[in-house]
């Protein structure tokens, strides 16, 4: 069936059963055809989820915003091209965190200068002063940045898995490694944070 | 091999607890569990982890996302165009010229920073008074926190925001396609001009319902905006972010693309009697779309949406001035004022719970003149306070003392508490004596003088002040929108009529002889030597214990003042 066989197909269905929210197959088939409003379905179903994908790999809300305008844009160009191979979600994530991981490069290559660095580096006793321990009510910002400590290919399958809820076959597609990478890559970012939530965890 | 061991066991408790392992290793590890502590409290830790990052809360919906995107979408052959429009072989030059324009913006703001430093040393804005009274120290905050629409509307008409409002000093952007942009602060009589209003803009113009609302949401994005564009940390540092320099074009912008063309040509008389120094031209005015236009709302508001976060800052300090990139939370600093102020009730609370005791302690045969307790509630200029006088004996005074120990140490929770965000309060030490607290807003202020006497001062109308919510604004802008957004053939094109005088004299030492750069060089070296001076003067006040004259002439009393 062509794609443009395929949309009046969805058309007609859609108009038979208007209660029927159409699958993401069924959009992304409706886009090839030509149809720019069913992109904007995908985008409107997907776009909070990225948003907060992101949000676990960078906690900077100054971030998500672009990252995510980039992240749609990325896909609505490649879309044209999309084989049916994986579920749309699955390939979403996965250009997600490929920019995601395009732009913390990018930031390793940077010099980032802030002012608070400047002032700090103004006081050298400052630095052996900065140890902190959590306080009540502050946990989630502590697992935050137990998140943020650990290196990007520990950190994106912890966010798949126990925040995305990701599979672990999911997690490889989206990952582009195998199986057994995950898991080991899965369970060392899981220790590590551990212990950077030991204080945390200690009641436990 | 133990470390192996470790690792090989820590990884079948993480299979182990996603449900991956088969039938017999889920039999081992859950023996091992069972036999060995330490295994089953890891095994317990990793379930409490993974429950803690489960119950992460989402982000507030973005409604304007799909928006933006698609907008951004329809516009990147627009954007693709545009990036082209310098020849290749040219980049190197242009982003050389680039870099000379950044670098005599730099030195601009840098010959501007006296001027800073003494408005941020002398005058007494809410975030002064903060930042000398200790409660921020180590933050770096806006410096025009919570800018009003009054103000952002005249930000808008003349790119100047509101320093100190006696003497007229005056943040000043101005930027130009051409020559780069400037920030410099001033109080030229030519910047001096009467403060306009939305009531009379609204007047002019007669806004409809929806175009109100579109500029609710302009207003509050440009109040945003502006927060995050000029930041003050404690040392009295400041990092401008250059892009400030536009945000007045495009709100005044989105205002104009809002109206239809009568409302038009009366927001043009109203900018021209008001003597702005930017007007517009509509190339397309005899098609401008009718304020029925259903994409036009949304048009605008995606276009100033685009406007990006700052990150790259002209990082001004005592003896520096540098290009830096700040990576702030704007959103972090929001909740921090917000916890300040959440916090600040339970003082009033437990103060008004001394002062009650104290009320009911008095015995039924008290003198009646004077009583021993006396509320006088005052209007004054900063706001509504109470007055409280307590006459009480020696035994009294010394319960009152504890209590005013225990009022001392929820400070101490208190500032813990603000502390816990940004974990730096071991960076700089606690004031001794006397104790001296504040909000940022205006301030809770415990004195322990040294002959016993005890002032608190409370000024209950800041306390209360409500943080700012932005959502349900912007969720009823969107219900606004409709859901197709055709595209605008809206242009403006700006013409500028302030001279560029200073920012042509800064530019032509950059471009001059060797013997101008010595010149300037020296200049910056003498600023910075009376910078230093300055400073080193400041830091050694000498302050005497001032004794309040208000205060009712009784012996051995104990006086609050709330």
């Amino acid at each position: 069936m062509t794609p443009e066989a395929m949309a009046d197909h969805v058309e007609e269905q859609t108009a038979t059963h208007p209660a029927i929210d159409p699958g993401d197959d069924l959009l992304i088939t409706r886009f090839q055809a030509g149809d720019e409003d069913a992109f904007r379905r995908l985008l409107e179903r997907y776009a909070e989820r990225i948003r907060n994908l992101v949000f676990g790999i960078f906690h900077d809300t100054d971030l998500i915003d672009d990252i995510t305008q980039d992240v749609f844009i990325k896909a609505y160009r490649a879309l044209p091209g999309f084989r049916f191979d994986a579920s749309f979600y699955t390939w979403l994530y996965r250009i997600t965190i490929n920019h995601c991981r395009d732009i913390m490069r990018r930031q390793k290559r940077r010099n980032m200068l802030s002012l608070q660095t400047l002032l700090e580096n103004r006081d050298p006793e400052v630095t052996a002063k900065t140890a902190v321990q959590p306080q009540d009510g502050d946990t989630q910002e502590w697992v935050q940045r137990g998140l943020q400590k650990l290196p990007e290919k520990y950190r994106i399958p912890v966010i798949l898995k126990d925040l995305e809820g990701c599979s672990y076959e999911e997690m490889a597609d989206i990952m582009q490694c195998e199986l057994g990478t995950v898991k080991s890559r899965l369970s060392r970012g899981r220790s590590m944070l551990r212990s950077w939530l030991a204080p945390i965890l200690e009641g436990y | 091999m133990a470390y192996r061991n470790s690792r090989h066991i820590s990884l079948q408790l993480s299979l182990y607890l996603d449900g991956r392992l088969d039938d017999e290793k889920r039999r081992e590890i859950e023996k091992l569990i069972e036999d060995d502590e330490g295994i089953r409290r890891e095994f317990i830790q990793l379930k409490a982890m993974q429950s803690l990052l489960a119950s992460r809360e989402p982000l507030l919906e973005d409604p304007f996302l799909a928006e933006r995107v698609m907008n951004r979408i329809r516009d990147r052959a627009e954007d693709e165009d545009r990036a082209f429009a310098v020849p290749r072989r040219f980049v190197p030059v242009s982003a050389t010229f680039i870099a000379v324009l950044l670098i005599a913006a730099a030195l601009f703001a840098w010959l501007q920073r006296e001027q800073i430093f003494d408005y941020v040393e002398n005058t007494g804005t809410q975030m002064q008074q903060a930042y000398e009274e200790t409660i921020l120290k180590g933050w770096i905050m806006p410096l025009f926190e919570r800018t009003d629409r009054d103000q952002v509307l005249h930000f808008a008409m003349f790119g100047t925001l509101p320093l100190d409002t006696q003497d007229g000093t005056v943040l000043r952007v101005d930027e130009s396609a051409d020559s780069g942009y400037r920030v410099e602060l001033s109080n030229a009589p030519e910047l001096l001009r009467p403060r306009t209003s939305i009531s009379e803009l609204y007047e002019e113009i007669q806004p409809s319902s929806v175009q109100r609302r579109v500029f609710d949401s302009l207003f509050l994005y440009a109040q945003r905006q502006i927060e995050s564009s000029v930041l003050m940390n404690e040392e009295k540092e400041i990092a401008i972010d250059p892009a400030i320099s536009k945000y007045h074009k495009v709100i005044l912008s989105g205002i104009a693309s809002t109206l239809d063309s009568g409302q038009l040509v009366r927001f043009e008389q109203f900018l021209a009697q008001r003597n702005t120094p930017y007007t517009f031209v509509s190339t397309v005015s005899h098609r401008l779309p009718s304020r029925r236009d259903k994409g036009q709302a949304s048009d605008v508001i995606a276009h100033f949406r685009t406007v990006r976060m700052p990150e790259e800052y002209i990082v001004l300090t005592r003896d520096s001035i540098a290009q830096a990139r700040l990576r702030l939370d704007m959103d972090s600093l929001r909740r921090l004022m917000h916890i300040v102020e959440n916090h600040m009730p339970r003082f009033e609370v437990r103060i008004n719970e001394i002062a009650e005791r104290y009320t009911q302690m008095q015995p039924p045969a008290a003198p009646p003149a004077p009583p021993r307790v006396r509320v006088i509630p005052e209007d004054g200029a900063d706001g509504r306070s109470f007055r409280i006088f307590i006459q009480t004996d020696e035994k009294l005074a010394r319960e009152m003392e504890q209590e005013m120990k225990q009022v001392m140490r929820e400070v101490a929770i208190l500032r813990r508490e603000q502390s816990k965000l940004h974990h730096r309060e071991d960076r700089y030490p606690r004031p001794e004596n006397p104790p001296h607290i504040s909000s940022h807003r205006k301030d809770i202020q415990v004195f322990v003088a040294p002959d016993s006497g005890i002032q608190i001062t409370v000024n209950i109308d800041s306390i209360m002040e409500q943080s700012f919510h932005s959502l349900d604004e912007l969720q009823l802008f969107r219900d606004s929108l409709s859901p197709a957004v055709p595209g605008s053939d809206l242009r403006f094109e700006w013409r500028q009529i302030v001279p560029d005088a200073r920012l042509q004299q800064i530019d032509s030492l950059l471009r001059g002889s060797d013997r101008n750069r010595q010149q300037l060089n020296r200049q910056l070296q003498e600023l910075r030597e009376e910078i230093m001076e300055h400073y080193r003067h400041q830091n050694n006040p000498a302050k005497p214990a001032k004794p309040d004259p208000a205060a009712p002439p009784v012996d051995r009393d104990t006086v609050f003042e709330i």
